[in-house]
This record gives structure tokens, sequence and C-alpha cells, in this order.
């Protein structure tokens, strides 16, 4: 059958691999529900789980009555974090385009301005809406193609950043 | 007996390796997991359960029957997500490109019966070349199985497709006729055909990534409902999105434990602007009324005047249609009529309450709409809410005008209970509109026209924008304060939740498609 490999983190700073056959060659027994006894080189560890988070796959093991935070990956895991694979990422905003048709009834920034986040940056009217585009990160302002007064297309580049 | 077991441990490992390391490592590199990583991440841990995990493809044509892999391509079983019993196929890429061939498409058909059999959902993973050219039209009557079943499944089970690769020619109906959509960015592509067919029929040059990529379906043709950056987004937006669904149509919508505390939220009260040109974006709305952080957006960047989504509120799911103001003015044109025409459809196939949240203008004026035919893509959000019999509630926070007020859940389509925030604005049209039809004369009279009709605007504003007319005829059940939304609402779900209506016999009616 096909062999099961394991990526153990201890405390965020210790990392062990595990596979099937070194898991068989520890001497472990249980000796409760959550506790097993280890020997390793003639030296006795009592150890116990004492939280578990299955979903995070995050446990605390308390070994000898020392407490050590345990996050385990599984091949999947493994294969997924090699990959690079983030859940929430997000790509980096370059330029403003225009969201919709419209009227540019003000542009509040000029070229080499540093904005922050929520900086208004202009004003785009359609629908007789004043519809106000602000920044979506930190920056510089590179360029400005659009001038108070054009129509614009959807899609259109009004502004980059640097 | 030993070697009897070592040969079926040796035909269940050949089967997990698929088409072999070499292809494996291929997925990879393309930033691809394979069938069998999806499957396990997407279940339970240790759910899964394979169904024809040995079979193989009967071609013997062009030397066929040389190759053979177990599976043929597909792996298919059930499983469970977060407890719930789901059936799921996942195309494997690494055995001919997944190409689709008879016995292929006999395994994917013997889970969905399965799913449609017991009432539970049915989860399609994509990753394809197409149909299995060495078996010619015996692998098109294999998609054409698939089709008929996705037909006769839908409103039944709730069907849902990940694009995690390609998916081109006849295996785009498939996706297209399930409840939803998703494609992993970069990774995966739909297309009726490919660029290169393209170029020798209309001589246009496209890549792939432009002509059917995530990017163009998810903002310019609509087809897909939810783009994710990479496979695990992708299949961890699966699961959200499954979290609100009942297992079939014969249940009610999952409910999560909810006590009734204090429902007040004061920062809903100052989301409308003073200035009447001013927008504001309705998601602070949402976020204002439903369960914190519950909101999952379907058509994020398609069709933008309307959002639609899934949501709880005090627990339990309801679906959302909300107009915009942020985009366009949140004006109905025929995209976002077709958009959430889909959806509503489909929370009242599934017994999934909705809520309505109005700021509409009215419909999109113009050559460009009434050409694409906004006459009968609006009667379609007319149609699929005046048909759906789910429980309903309207909450108007601010215009209401003309035609698209009665499309937007009135209470005359059968909304069961309408609500206006003193914002709210219902009228026929806008007060500048209507003071120069009605006051023409007057105005074309008066010594000073332009502050005649200011004069009149004030009038028509002062008597009609506002919610009151709609209240007296009870149109509008009552006014309430924006911060109090949320405590009526939880009450008024709560209320209907046994609602039942009866239809008068019909085979199905004739939605204007």
């Amino acid at each position: 059958m096909t062999t099961n490999n394991f990526k153990v983190k201890v405390d965020d700073t210790f990392e062990f691999d595990f596979n099937d056959t070194t898991l068989s060659e520890i001497d472990a027994v249980a000796t409760g529900k959550n506790s097993y006894h280890a020997l390793d080189k003639s030296k006795s560890f009592h150890s116990e789980i004492i939280d578990q988070n299955f979903t995070d796959k995050e446990y605390t093991v308390r070994v000898n009555n020392t407490d050590f935070k345990v996050h385990i990956d599984n091949a999947l895991d493994i294969a997924i974090k090699a990959m690079g694979f983030t859940i929430g990422a997000t790509k980096n905003v370059n330029s403003i385009k225009a969201p919709m048709p419209g009227l540019i009834l003000d542009v509040q920034v000029q070229v080499g301005d540093t904005v922050t986040q929520d900086t208004p940056l202009l004003i785009l009217e359609a629908m007789k809406m004043e519809n106000l585009l602000s920044s979506p990160r930190d920056g510089v302002i590179k360029s400005i193609t659009a001038a108070v007064g054009d129509a614009v297309d959807k899609g259109q580049l009004l502004i980059e950043f640097e | 007996m030993e070697s009897k077991i070592k040969t079926l441990e040796e035909k269940i490992d050949k089967a997990h390796l698929g088409g072999g390391e070499h292809r494996i490592a291929k997925q990879h590199e393309k930033k691809k997991l394979t069938a069998r990583e999806r499957v396990n991440y997407l279940l339970d841990e240790g759910s899964f359960e394979e169904i024809g995990i040995l079979v193989t493809h009967r071609t013997t044509d062009f030397n066929m029957d040389k190759e053979l892999y177990y599976g043929d391509g597909v792996i298919t079983g059930y499983g469970t997500i977060a407890g719930r019993l789901v059936y799921v196929f996942a195309q494997d890429f690494t055995v001919f490109g997944g190409a689709l061939s008879e016995t292929h498409a006999e395994k994917i058909c013997k889970i969905m019966d399965l799913a449609v059999k017991v009432g539970a959902p049915l989860i399609g993973l994509n990753d394809s070349g197409g149909a299995r050219i060495q078996e010619g039209v015996r692998s098109l009557g294999g998609y054409a199985d698939i089709f008929y079943r996705n037909v006769q499944a839908s409103g039944v089970i709730p069907q849902l497709s990940a694009i995690m690769g390609p998916c081109a020619g006849g295996a785009v109906y498939s996706p297209a006729m399930t409840d939803f959509t998703l494609m992993v960015e970069d990774t995966s592509y739909m297309f009726v055909t490919g660029p290169n067919v393209v170029k020798t029929v209309t001589n246009e040059e496209v890549t792939s990534e432009e002509l059917g990529g995530a990017s163009t379906h998810s903002t310019k043709s609509g087809v897909a409902h939810i783009t994710s950056a990479n496979d695990v987004q992708c299949l961890e937006d699966l699961k959200s999105l499954l979290s609100y669904m009942p297992q079939s149509n014969a249940e009610k919508v999952p409910a999560l434990p909810y006590t009734l505390g204090d429902e007040i939220r004061e920062e809903l009260m100052d989301i409308i602007p003073e200035n009447p040109n001013k927008p504001y974006d309705m998601h602070e709305v949402i976020s204002g009324i439903i369960d914190t952080d519950s909101f999952f957006e379907v058509h994020k960047d398609y069709a933008e005047n309307i959002i639609v989504g899934f949501a709880r509120i005090g627990g339990k799911s309801v679906g959302i249609i909300a107009n915009q103001p942020l985009f366009l003015a949140g004006v109905l044109d025929v995209n976002s009529s077709k958009k959430a025409a889909r959806f509503t459809r489909f929370c009242d196939c599934f017994n999934i309450p909705l809520l309505v949240l109005v700021d509409v203008p009215g419909f999109l004026p113009g050559t460009d709409q009434e050409w694409n035919g906004i006459i009968v893509h609006g009667a379609k959000l007319l149609y699929a809410l005046s048909e759906a019999t789910v429980p309903r509630v309207t909450v108007i926070t601010r215009k209401a005008y003309g035609g698209a007020y009665d499309v937007m859940n009135s209470k005359h389509i059968g909304a069961d209970l309408n609500f206006a925030w003193p914002s709210a604005e219902i009228a026929v049209m806008g007060a500048k509109g209507a003071s120069e039809i009605i006051f023409r004369k007057e105005i074309s009279k008066a010594d000073d026209p332009a502050a005649k009709l200011a004069e009149k605007e004030a009038e028509y504003a002062e008597t009609f924008a506002n919610p009151y007319k709609a209240a007296q005829r009870g149109f509008i059940d009552e006014v309430i304060l924006p911060k109090d939304t949320r405590r009526k609402l939880i009450k008024a779900f709560s209320m209907l939740e046994h609602k039942e209506v009866l239809l008068p016999k019909k085979k199905h009616g004739n939605i204007p498609l």
C-alpha cells in the first residue's frame, strides 16, 4: 500500500519528518484514551494529548509535564504547501480602470502624489450618480489618463500606480 | 488467499497512481492538484468511498486495448463535507488527459443516479481535454447520458461544477446545466470551440485565457459564478457554497444554532447619504443585516449593478438579491436581470427564503438594451420572482421607481412582507421628469420657467418621494428604522417558515427564455 508521509512541527520551531516505517519503529504503548508511554534509548517518556483541533490539525501534547504545540501536515498538506497555494490570496492592484461607462466629474490627485488606501481619487458620474473611486491600496500615482469632462468606457484605464 | 489479497492490493495501488508518477509531477508543475488530492481535500478526512475504481475502457481501435488505466480517467464516489453526504466525480487529467470515454461517462452516471435516488448534492470536478476521440460517437453518447441526467436532477438535488482545468466542446454543457460553476484562475478554461478553430472560422486571434478563462467568464459572459485563486481556494469555496443549501428539494435549509440577542444595528442608520445623487455600497446594508461574515457572493464581478448571494439571518440560510447603487446607480439591465432571475430560481428550487433589498432608479434606457431584448430579459426576473413560493421579504432602502418597483419583489407579485426605510422614494418616476410632464403648461407659461420647474419638482418630491403613499395603500407593510431591520427580518422569516403555496396544476410554466 502507498506509504504515508507526515511533517510535524513542534512549537513552530522544530520540524520532523515521519513516514509509516519510522512511525512503526517508535516503541510506544497506549496507557489511556489519550496518553502514551514511549521508550527511546532506554529513556522513558509519558505523553498525553491534552488539546486537539482536528480542522487546523493542531494538538497540544504534554510530555513529562512540559506542554508542546504540535502541528501535523499529511502528504496532501505538504504537497499543497510546496505548490504555494494559499487561501484568501488577492492580487495586487496596479491600476484603476473605469468600473462602468460614465463621465469624469473630478480628478482629486496628481501624478506623483502619495496616496493611502481609501484616498479619494476621482469622481465618475454614471446614471446621474456621482461615484467616488478611492485608492484600493497605499502607493504613488504614476500616471493619470483621464481628465475632467472625459466620457469613459467600461474597463478604460484611468490611473496607474508605480 | 494471501496471493489473492496481494493481487487486489497491487490493483488498488496502481489505480491510486492514475496515469503514473511522471504525469502526476506534470500536473503539479501546472499548479494543479491531482483528482485524488482534490477529492481528499474536498471531503472530510477519511470519508471518501470510491465506486468503480477498477473500471477500464473497452475500446480496441487504434491499439487502445494496450493502454488501460484503472478508473478510466475519473474518480467517482461519495463522502461527507462537514458531515453531510455528497456524491463526487473528479476527472483525472493524468489519464488520457481526462478525456471522456463511454465507461468514464458510465461511472459518472452511476453516481448521478444514486445522488438523485438518495437525495444528496452532486459535485463535479472537471479537468478534461474533451471527448476521447478514439471512441468516436460512443463518447458523444456518454456526454449526452450525463446531460440528460443533469436535467433530470435539476431542481431535485443541488449540482455544483468546479472547472479545474480544460473543459471544451460538448463538455461545457454539463457544467452549464448545473446550478453553480466555479472556475480556477489561470489554470482553467471553458469554450465550445478553441482558439485554433476560432482562427480558421472567424479569423480572430485569441488566447485560451481571453476566449474562455476564469476572468472572461466571470466578468464578460457570466458563465462562471465564482472564481477562485487556486485549486485549494476553489475546493474551500465549494464547501462554503454547499453550507447554505439543503441536501435536496425535499429538505429545509440548514440552520445553525442561534439565540436571539440584541439585534439593533446602529451602523445602518447613517448609510444612506443626504444627497440623492451620492451612491453608497449596498454591501454595507447587507452586512448590517446578516449574521457576521456570513455573506457568500455569487457572480461578484458580473452585472455588478445587482448583488446576489447567500447569507444567514439568525442562523438560517437566505438568498439575497440587492440593487447596487454604487454601480450604474443600481439600474436594472439585461445582464443584471438574468443574473438575479437565475439566482431566484435556484433559491426557489431548494426552499431558500429570499430577501430583496431595493434601491433602483428603473430600467436602463438605450438602443443597446432594447436591441438586446431588455423586455424579454427584464421579464425573466419579473417571472422568476412572481413564480417563487419560498418566503419572500423586501426592504426598500431608497429608490423604487417605475416598472422596476413592480419587478423588485413588490407586494403585488406575491412578496410576503414589504418594509421600507424612511428614506424610501416609491413613485412612478423621478420628481424632475414627472413635473416636466404634469406641469408642462404651467411651467412654459411662467415668467421664470426654471424657477417654476424647481418649485413644482420640490412639490412633487414632497408628495411622492417617500414611502407613505405606498404605506397608505398597504403596498408597504411597515416603514421601519434602518437599525431595526435585522430584528424585523429575523422575526419575519421565522413567522414565514411554514409558508405553503399550492400552484395551479401545470406541466411547467413558460419563462421568457
